[in-house]
């Protein structure tokens, strides 16, 4: 196998990584962003779910008082807005970034540098965000904060403020990312690596990466006719100066419901890669696999006004978009389907991972087919904002997405760390998830048949609700407690775990095929790519059932000096750049000098934090990149 | 031997796990029909036609949905005991795929989905159509956090405003059309209809066909702000007579009992309800005793903040602050001891605060207020059947 | 969004040397054959013409909100058949779509190795996207002595802030052309880097098609003079009168 990487000088060695705090700030390399990716996002999870704590003591039983109203109101946007933008999105970039690059076969993502820039915008978001329970000013208006709600009229706080300027922020850090994902994806596989012979992950990264850059637009834009409405007192959503309120709920869900595919498609992919594994099969109907992700994200972007069913748009458009919700069952049920034929006639084991792979599978039938009820609009406008939906979502979300990352962190944690997790605090965590979350959430359905509204702070004791409220709380300290054994058991693997060889799962994919963890080049040489599995059909060929082929041993390659392989230096200008970002972004929300140019009244950390982007930005340009 | 009793330990588990997962499925099915039709705000215990058409098809999903839902349940749990790894070197069959399987499912959920489709796209056109042949027209105007209800009539002068609790004739087609001049909110009697919402700048309909007398619960299903889980209604669905009594009582005004209260005279309230008028309406009522002083408001208050709940037949209402209390003279003593405290946000909380009515002052306004009915009492409301009247009720600290 | 915009720009644009690069010799050659950047800048406007397609569709909706409003007693003008000047804004579309001709020179002379070709076409480009900026300015600040501002109707707001973020965009792509003159005349483009300039000459295409639409939306559709109530108002005047 020939190596395509050409032997040249280096500028620096880079046999052993770099340690230390500089290290990390300065780091272009996928992997080590992967892992900041992960491990903020983990802690922005258990942030938000303290906020769901909190809500859930709250809803314990009718007439609580533990927390007002107004906190009530910012604890459960900023749930939403947490787990969605920076708990869950960043979790499933931590996984493209980590992981993608090594199914591909690619030394690093396309544009290292502007990866970097990505992380460190993401994060300046979510402080943004989470700053403003510092100012007694959390967001309040729900996480798709409807018009004319959010006007200033309605809140004249700085809460809005701070969603919409941390939104708009998280927003920039994912579409970098996503550009950055696509173009990777699309220029940077291995020799021979065919688009249809790509690892499905990576396939799903494609798919996601695509319905980011263009679904955030939409939400951009609208975000940007709400700080005009806010800052300059124009009236977009303003019906008493022309403007529509629905215009927001439009432009939202254009974003929205796409958003919902982002979310959990990473989890698809995943479980994808690890129900073959541990089946030791090919996955089922890979090819039409991939054309039922697409067709998902492509029917995406047609249905977003089935969350406007009881707007009063007219009979013929709520017929369509019933229609174009349904038809997206069809692709989703194939996943499923697909699935469970991964898994007939194979050789299963059951790991960690592969618990919560299967766990996916079954808890987010349970999603598909409560959201099949609510496709159709009679019945939605029953179940339209009652516990229902959200009894819905969160098995869509946290049966499929949450489920979803937890198999894939359990399944690469030995690829990126050496160590494999342990299995029997592993089952633990799954099982208790799996009863904590189903005792959550599945009683939300009978609450939501019984009529309780969500986003109500309390409940009177003769609406009969209180007593699967007191269930649904027990339920959800259960499941937070799945989270505590999962830290218990990172931090004993971290010390002390199982050492991982470089195949631990005997798996199918090239990530597989380096050490774990990989090197900072990732492939001493790149792979040769000759068939889908590759690293499967290099150690046992498409042999029929039963044939008793042993391992074989990888067929040797020849052997690159690593401190030959040309990498891109590390620097710091994307730091300093998405610092002067969030500057800029800060300057919006506190108060500061006002700087007046002509008509422009700009406060001074505005010009202040952009001039930093700026310049940092130039630098970075013409800064030699390696 | 070991092997057999192996295999026959992984199949009575197998057994177990299935009878367990139909269990669990079965009671599924039941468990919200029997909690959730308890419920005063129950969406699957429908009283009128229109709720009955679209329990239709929430049945009809529901039980779509359980067959699905227990053949994969059943499928994963099957495979998943059939297909474990029994030895460390085995080697299945590496199957790439079956087109027929993968074609048959893709057209079977097709399939269901047209069954579910069709009486849903019925449904909605016959829905859209009722809104068209009103018997009674209600306005209701969503407001935060409250609903005000106007009866418009042909002259344009009687037109009867009321709050939170709508009286509407048995036996009719009832048209709500639904307006809001600040956030938007979602009327939803569960009972009745499903939902529908309030937005600013459109006119939004929801017919129902009053069958059935009773109380039906209402509540904001929009989120409106912050006192959004305290804005509850009620639709009381009478025989025409009665219905046509409380419009008649209504449009009489005051009677001479609450006369007597402002010193002799119907059209006026007592002096301690000065500030009360600043915002608040009673049919009949045009002056304060002893003078109009009007004291001013706080600036944050604009027009669509100060209009507050029409008093009229205050004495009537079953509850006050739209469904938060009882209305009882202690329960409205409280409230006005101290709005904020009972319903964050209020409006009224902005300019009554406690301390701002003296105990004296409280005692005369809960005395007239209560004492807005009409001469021969508020009159028996028939009660659903099978539910007994159930008021939300709150301890006021 | 502008900043997601300029970030790219000067990112790529300024030659990021990126692993994957065709340019640079060492590296594998890419899967596609194109350069990554390229198929960055691609992915990116199919990203801006949705952010454009929103705001579009913003000012679709509110095409004639000003004035039923204005009809119905509670709009104030001026109203766009007042103030737009078509014969003007003609000429400034006109000097835009040529800009677009200039970029195509500027590329056509580097890559023959014409660095001088590609001075001169690379100013003039950047010297009628300024041109077209001036008129816009010239514009703007008219409207607003005839007593139009961003928040003085519906019609305002959304005609400021969809021209004003095409005119940002093309402030961004006037930088970034005297950014590349800058550095043609430090000696930085030579014939092999002449994607540099085949990316940002993408970017300038799609940012002249997209003031194509907008002056067809935006100037030239008629706008219609609804003399009478409509029903829709009524309904408003009512909602209004009763608030």
């Amino acid at each position: 196998m020939a190596s395509i990487a050409q032997p040249q000088v280096m500028a620096q060695p880079i046999t052993k990584p770099a340690t230390g705090l500089w290290s990390w700030l300065t780091t272009v390399d996928h992997k080590r962003i992967g892992i900041m990716y992960g491990v903020t996002a983990f802690l922005f999870l258990l942030l938000g779910g303290v906020e769901a704590l909190i809500i859930r003591t709250q809803l314990a039983r009718p007439n609580l008082d533990v927390v007002s109203a107004a906190r009530y109101n910012e604890l459960f946007t900023m749930h939403g807005t947490t787990m969605i933008f920076l708990a869950l999105m960043p979790m499933s970039v931590a996984f493209f970034n980590y992981v993608m690059p090594l199914q591909i076969g690619a030394r690093d993502v396309a544009f290292p540098r502007l990866n970097a820039y990505s992380y460190w915008i993401f994060l300046g978001g979510g402080i943004i965000l989470n700053l403003s329970w510092f100012f007694h000013a959390a967001p309040n208006a729900g996480w798709y904060g409807y018009a004319p709600l959010t006007s200033t009229s309605w809140n004249p706080g700085r809460n809005v403020d701070f969603w919409l300027i941390g939104l708009q922020v998280l927003g920039v850090a994912s579409m970098l990312a996503a550009f950055n994902m696509i173009v990777t994806v699309i220029n940077m596989r291995a020799p021979g690596m065919t688009m249809m012979r790509m690892p499905i992950f990576s396939w799903t990264t494609l798919i996601v990466s695509i319905l980011l850059v263009m679904a955030f637009p939409a939400i951009t834009a609208a975000l940007i006719l709400l700080a005009f409405d806010r800052y300059a007192g124009t009236g977009f959503y303003e019906y008493a100066a022309g403007g529509d309120p629905l215009l927001w709920q439009h432009l939202f869900w254009v974003f929205g419901h796409p958003e919902v595919y982002i979310l959990v498609l990473p989890a698809f992919g995943i479980v994808s890669e690890i129900i073959p594994v541990f089946s030791r099969k090919p996955l089922f109907g890979y090819s039409v696999m991939v054309y039922a992700t697409c067709a998902i994200a492509f029917l995406g972007f047609g249905v977003w006004a089935h969350h406007m069913f009881t707007v009063g748009m007219g009979p013929t458009a709520n017929a369509v978009f019933a229609g174009s919700t349904m038809l997206i069952a069809i692709p989703t049920g194939v996943k499923i389907f697909n699935w469970l034929g991964t898994m007939v006639k194979g050789s299963l084991r059951f790991t960690t991972a592969m618990l919560f792979a299967v766990g996916l599978v079954s808890q987010f039938v349970i999603g598909g087919l409560s959201g099949v009820m609510h496709a159709s609009p009679p019945v939605d406008s029953q179940q339209n904002d009652t516990y229902f939906i959200i009894a819905h979502f969160h098995y869509v979300l946290f049966g499929g997405t949450v489920f979803g990352l937890m198999a894939g962190t359990y399944f690469w944690f030995p690829k990126i760390t050496g160590r494999l997790l342990d299995e029997r605090l592993g089952k633990w965590n799954f099982w208790m998830a799996f009863v904590g979350f189903n005792a959550t959430f599945f009683p939300m359905h009978f609450v939501g048949l019984a009529g309780m509204p969500r986003r109500y702070f309390t409940y009177s004791e003769d609406s009969g609700w209180g007593p699967w409220n007191l269930f649904i709380t027990i339920g959800a300290f259960v499941l937070a407690t799945s989270f505590l054994v999962f830290i218990i058991n990172v931090v004993k693997t971290l010390r002390n775990g199982e050492v991982a060889s470089d195949d631990p799962w005997d798996a199918a994919t090239i990530e597989w095929a380096t050490s774990s963890p990989p090197p900072v080049y990732n492939f001493a040489s790149i792979p040769e790519i000759t068939h889908r599995d590759q690293l499967w059909w290099d150690k046992y060929g498409d042999h029929g059932a039963g044939s008793g082929v042993e391992r074989k041993a990888p067929a040797p390659k020849e052997q690159v000096d690593p401190s030959s392989i040309h990498l891109p230096n590390p620097s710091y200008f994307p730091l300093v750049s998405a610092f002067g970002f969030f500057i800029l972004a800060l300057g919006m929300l506190i108060d500061n000098p006002v700087l007046t140019i002509g008509l422009l009244h700009l406060p001074i950390l505005v010009p202040i934090g952009g001039l930093i982007m700026v310049v940092a930005i130039y630098a970075w340009a013409f800064e030699p990149a390696g | 031997m070991q092997r057999s009793s192996d295999r026959w330990v992984r199949r009575t588990s197998a057994r177990l796990v299935l009878l367990v997962a139909a269990l669990f499925a079965v009671g599924g099915a039941i468990l919200p029909g029997v909690v959730s039709a308890q419920s005063p705000y129950s969406t699957i215990s429908p009283v009128t036609d229109q709720a009955n058409d679209i329990n239709d098809i929430y049945k009809l999903t529901f039980w779509l949905s359980l067959i699905v839902f227990v053949g994969v349940q059943i499928g994963i749990v099957y495979t998943v005991l059939s297909y474990r790894r029994r030895a460390e070197g085995e080697r299945p069959e590496q199957i790439h795929g079956n087109k027929t399987l993968e074609i048959i499912w893709t057209i079977i959920p097709a399939i269901i989905l047209l069954i579910i489709f069709i009486p849903t796209v019925r449904t909605i056109y016959a829905h859209d159509d009722q809104v068209n042949n009103p018997d009674l027209v209600v306005e209701v105007y969503g407001k935060q956090w409250w609903w005000e209800v106007h009866y418009p009539s042909e002259d344009g002068e009687s037109k009867i405003v009321t709050a939170n609790e709508i009286h509407v004739p048995q036996g009719k087609r009832v048209v709500f059309h639904l307006y809001t001049n600040n956030v938007i909110h979602s009327f939803w009697v569960p009972q009745l209809s499903g939902k529908m919402d309030l937005i600013p700048g459109h006119e939004n309909k929801l017919a129902i066909d009053t069958d059935t007398p009773g109380y039906f619960f209402g509540q904001c299903a929009e989120y409106c702000g912050d006192s959004h889980a305290l804005m509850r209604f009620k639709v009381i669905v009478e025989p025409e007579e009665q219905f046509l009594a409380w419009q008649d009582a209504w449009l009489a005004g005051p009677q001479q009992a609450s006369g007597d209260l402002a010193g002799g005279d119907i059209a006026a309230v007592p002096q301690s309800m000065a500030l009360c008028m600043t915002c608040h309406e009673i049919n009949g009522v045009e002056s304060v005793a002893g003078g109009n002083a009007v004291p001013d408001l706080p600036e944050e208050l604009d027009a669509a903040r100060t209009f507050g709940p029409n008093l009229s037949l205050l004495g009537c209402r079953t509850t006050l602050a739209a469904g938060t209390l009882r209305n009882t003279p202690e329960n409205l003593a409280s409230w006005l001891h101290d709005p904020e405290g009972i319903k964050p946000g209020n409006y009224m909380g902005t300019v009554i605060t406690p301390g701002s009515l003296t105990d004296e002052q409280i005692q005369e306004i809960v005395t007239y207020l209560e004492s807005l009915q009409p001469e021969e009492g508020c009159g028996e409301i028939p009660v659903q059947p099978g539910v007994t009247e159930q008021v939300q009720v709150q301890d006021p600290d | 969004m502008a900043q997601a915009v300029a970030t790219l720009e000067t990112a790529h644009g300024g030659g990021e040397s990126h692993i994957g690069g065709a340019d640079h010799s060492g590296h594998p050659p890419t899967s596609t054959g194109l350069d990554s950047r390229k198929i960055a800048m691609w992915a990116f406007l199919a990203s801006d013409c949705m952010f454009f397609g929103s705001l579009i569709a913003m000012y679709m909706i509110y095409r004639g909100e000003a004035e039923r409003l204005y009809q119905a007693g509670q709009g104030i003008g001026p109203l766009p058949h007042e103030i737009l000047d078509i014969p003007y804004t003609s000429i400034s579309a006109f000097v835009l779509l040529m800009s677009s001709l200039t970029m195509v020179l500027a590329l056509a002379s580097i890559q023959k190795g014409n660095v001088r070709g590609l001075r001169i076409w690379l100013g003039a480009t950047a010297l009628l996207g300024a041109v077209f900026l001036g008129g816009q300015f010239f514009e703007f600040t008219e409207f607003k002595h005839e007593g139009l501002g961003l928040t003085t109707n519906i019609f305002g707001s959304s005609f400021f802030t969809l021209t004003g973020f095409h005119g940002a965009h093309v402030t961004i792509g006037v930088i970034w052309l005297m950014s590349l003159l800058i550095m043609s005349l430090r000696g930085g483009v030579r014939k092999d880097q002449a994607l540099n300039v085949e990316i940002a000459g993408l970017y300038w295409h799609f940012v002249d098609i997209v003031w194509i639409v907008i002056f067809t939306l935006v100037y030239l559709i008629p706008y219609d003079e609804i003399s009478t109530i409509t029903h829709e108002a009524e309904g408003a005047l009512r909602q209004i009168g009763l608030g």
